[in-house]
C-alpha cells in the first residue's frame, strides 16, 4: 500500500511529467490556452496512457522478451500506440458519443504525444509489475492534467495583460510561467 | 539552387525550435550542457534527412489513407537504427541522452516534415529540407544548451569561463530550461522575425 | 492499402535485423569494455579479468574478485543503491585486499545535474579528505570495519555523512544522494567481506 503511495505522491508532484522530466510539451503548450480544454486534454491522456501502458507491458513481457526482439520495442510500442488511439476513437465514436464530443478532438493529438510513449517505456526500464505499472501511469496522467489545468487558469489570466512587450506575448511568457511552476514543483522534492 | 533555399528556410525561417514551436521535450530535456543539446541535435538530424529522403522515395508507393502509419513505420525504424548504432559504438552517450532517443519517434518536427515537405517533394529536396530543419534543431539545442551551462555551471562545451561556484544552479535544473527557452524565443522574435 | 503497409513493415524489419546482426557485437563488446574500463579505474594493479569470478549474490549485487600474480589484489563491486534522489542508481566500488576503497565509479544515475549527479568525482576528491571515501574502511559495524569511525556508530554502518554523525561532507544540496551513496559502499564493503569469507 505504502509503496503505490509513493509511487503516485512522487509520479503526480515530484517527478511530475511535464516540470521535472520534459515529456507532453508540445500538447502542455498548445492545448492550455483555455480551461476546458485543458480538462479535456488531461481526461483523454489519462485515458490513454493507461490503456497504452497496459497494452505495452503485456506485448514487452509476453511477446518481446521470450522472443528476444527486445530492440524492436520503440517500433513496436509506437504502432501500437497509434492503433490503440485509432481503435478507441472508433470505439467511442459508436458506444459513447458523449465522450466522444468531449474527448474525442483530443485523440489524434495523443499518438504525437510522447509522454504516453515515455511512460510506456519507462515502465519496462524500471522493471515495474503489471499494477505497479498501471498505478504509475495513472498517476503521471493525474500529474499531466494537474500541470495543464494549473497552467491553463494561469494562461487566460495572462492573455488579458496589457502593455506586455510584442516579442515576449504568447508562447514566450508562456514558457517563462513554466519555469516558475517548475520552480515551485520542486519544492515537493525538497533537499 | 532550389535546394539551397529549401535549406535556409529549414534553417532560419522556419526554424523548428524558435519559430515552429515544434519538438519542445528534448529541447527542454536535454540540454542542461551545450554538449548534450548539440548531440541531441544530431541525433535527430541524422533520423529526420533519413526518414525525409525515405518518405520522399516511397510517396508514390504508399497510399494516401495510410500514409501515417507508413511515415511512423519509416520513423521508428530509422530511429531503432540510431538507437543500436549509438549503443555499439556511443555507449556514454546513449545512457546520457537516454530516454529521449526512442522519443525522436514522436517528436513532432519529423511527422511534420514528412506530412508537410517529404510526401510532396523530390528526394534532392527532402533531404535538403532534413538537413537544414535538422541543422536549425541542432544549432537551437546548442545555444539552449550553451546559455544555460554558462549560468550555471560557468562553462561552454565544458570549457570553463569562470569558477563552477559562481554559477546559479537554477539555470541547469528544470526551470532555467523553461525561462532561458522562453528568452531566446522573444529574442528570436524581436531580431528576426520582425513583428508586423 | 493493408498490402503496401504490409511490404513497409516487412522491409522496416528486415532492416532492423539487418542491423541488429551487425551491432550485435560491438555492442557487446562495448559494454565489455565499458566494465573493464570501469575495473581498471576503481582497483589497484591487478592482471586476471575479474569477470571471470565473479559472484552473483541474493539482491543483485555482483562481487568480482581480483587477482595479481595469482595472489588477491582486492575486488570490485557492483551495486546499487535503490533510494537515490531520483530513483536508483549504480555504481561499481573497488576495494583492496584490506578492504580499503580504492575508487568508485558511478555507472548510471538519475540525480539532478549540479547537484546529486556531482557525486561521480565529490567522494573521491584528493585535495578534500573530509570528502574522500578513497583509503576509508566502510561497512556494517562488525568490530573489523570503520578504523575511523566516530563512537556514536552512525545508522548505515561505518561511512556516513556528518549529519548523522559520520565523517564524510555531504554534497552541497544534496543529503540524500549522499545517505544513498554512502549507504551503497558500505552494504558493498559488506558485500566483498561475505564472498571473501564464504571463499576461505
Amino acid at each position: 500500500m505504502l509503496e503505490y503511495l509513493s509511487i503516485i505522491f512522487t509520479a503526480i508532484l515530484v517527478n511530475n511529467i511535464v516540470f521535472a522530466q520534459f515529456l507532453g510539451i508540445c500538447p502542455f503548450i498548445g492545448v492550455s490556452k483555455n480551461l476546458e480544454s485543458a480538462y479535456g486534454m488531461g481526461a483523454a491522456v489519462a485515458f490513454v496512457m493507461a490503456i497504452a501502458t497496459a497494452v505495452t507491458w503485456l506485448l514487452q513481457t509476453y511477446v518481446l522478451v521470450p522472443l528476444g526482439v527486445e530492440y524492436i520495442q520503440t517500433i513496436a510500442f509506437i504502432l501500437v500506440i497509434a492503433i490503440l488511439v485509432q481503435m478507441l476513437e472508433i470505439i467511442m465514436k459508436k458506444s459513447a458519443p458523449g465522450l466522444y464530443a468531449s474527448l474525442g478532438v483530443y485523440l489524434p493529438l495523443i499518438t504525437t504525444n510522447c509522454a504516453v510513449l515515455g511512460v510506456a517505456i519507462m515502465v519496462t526500464q524500471k522493471a515495474m509489475s503489471f499494477p505497479q505499472a498501471i498505478v504509475y501511469a495513472v498517476a503521471t496522467a493525474g500529474g499531466f492534467a494537474l500541470a495543464l489545468t494549473i497552467f491553463a487558469g494561469i494562461r487566460t489570466q495572462l492573455e488579458l495583460t496589457e502593455g506586455m512587450p510584442r516579442s515576449m506575448r504568447g508562447v514566450p511568457i508562456a514558457l517563462i510561467v513554466a519555469g516558475f511552476l517548475a520552480m515551485a514543483f520542486m519544492g515537493f522534492a525538497g533537499f | 539552387m532550389k535546394a539551397l533555399t529549401v535549406f535556409l528556410d529549414g534553417l532560419v525561417r522556419r526554424n523548428p525550435t524558435f519559430v515552429l514551436i515544434l519538438g519542445m521535450c528534448p529541447t527542454l530535456g536535454t540540454t542542461s550542457s551545450a554538449l548534450t543539446g548539440f548531440s541531441m541535435g544530431v541525433a535527430t538530424l541524422f533520423v529526420l534527412a533519413l526518414s525525409n529522403m525515405a518518405i520522399s522515395s516511397l510517396k508514390n508507393f504508399v497510399p494516401e489513407k495510410v500514409r501515417i502509419p507508413a511515415f511512423i513505420v519509416v520513423i521508428a525504424s530509422f530511429v531503432t537504427v540510431l538507437q543500436m548504432l549509438m549503443q555499439a559504438y556511443l555507449p556514454a552517450l546513449y545512457t546520457t541522452l537516454g530516454i529521449f532517443i526512442p522519443l525522436i519517434v514522436v517528436n513532432c518536427i519529423l511527422l511534420g516534415r514528412a506530412e508537410a515537405f517529404a510526401s510532396k517533394n523530390s528526394v534532392g529536396l527532402s533531404l535538403a529540407d532534413g538537413l537544414g530543419v535538422g541543422l536549425g534543431f541542432t544549432l537551437a539545442l546548442s545555444l539552449l544548451g550553451s546559455v544555460r551551462e554558462f549560468l550555471g555551471s560557468g562553462s561552454v562545451f565544458g570549457l570553463q569561463i569562470y569558477p563552477e561556484e559562481y554559477g546559479a544552479l537554477l539555470f541547469v535544473l528544470a526551470p532555467g530550461a523553461f525561462i532561458v527557452l522562453g528568452l531566446l524565443i522573444a529574442l528570436f522574435n524581436r531580431l528576426i522575425v520582425k513583428p508586423e | 492499402m493493408t498490402l503496401s503497409l504490409g511490404v513497409l513493415v516487412l522491409a522496416s524489419g528486415a532492416l532492423l535485423a539487418g542491423v541488429k546482426l551487425l551491432t550485435e557485437k560491438p555492442i557487446a563488446e562495448a559494454s565489455e569494455r565499458a566494465r573493464l574500463e570501469a575495473f581498471s579505474e576503481v582497483l589497484g594493479s591487478f592482471d586476471n579479468n575479474p569477470a571471470d569470478g565473479a559472484v552473483r549474490l541474493e539482491d543483485g549485487t555482483i562481487v568480482y574478485p581480483a587477482t595479481l600474480g595469482g595472489e588477491p589484489a582486492g575486488g570490485a563491486v557492483e551495486i546499487t543503491a535503490p533510494q537515490g534522489f531520483g530513483g536508483p542508481f549504480s555504481l561499481i566500488v573497488g576495494f583492496d585486499a584490506k578492504c580499503a576503497v580504492t575508487g568508485y565509479k558511478v555507472l548510471s544515475h538519475a540525480e539532478t545535474p549540479g547537484l546529486g549527479a556531482k557525486m561521480d568525482v565529490w567522494f573521491s576528491d584528493a585535495e578534500r579528505p573530509t570528502r574522500s571515501i578513497i583509503g576509508r574502511y566502510p561497512g556494517e559495524a562488525d568490530g573489523r570495519s570503520g578504523a575511523s569511525q566516530q563512537a556514536s556508530t552512525p545508522k548505515h554502518g561505518g561511512l556516513a555523512v556528518s549529519k548523522d554523525g559520520g565523517e564524510i561532507d555531504a554534497i552541497t544540496g544534496a543529503t540524500i544522494t549522499s545517505r544513498a551513496f554512502l549507504h551503497a559502499v558500505n552494504a558493498a564493503a559488506d558485500a566483498y567481506r561475505k564472498v571473501l569469507e564464504d571463499k576461505q
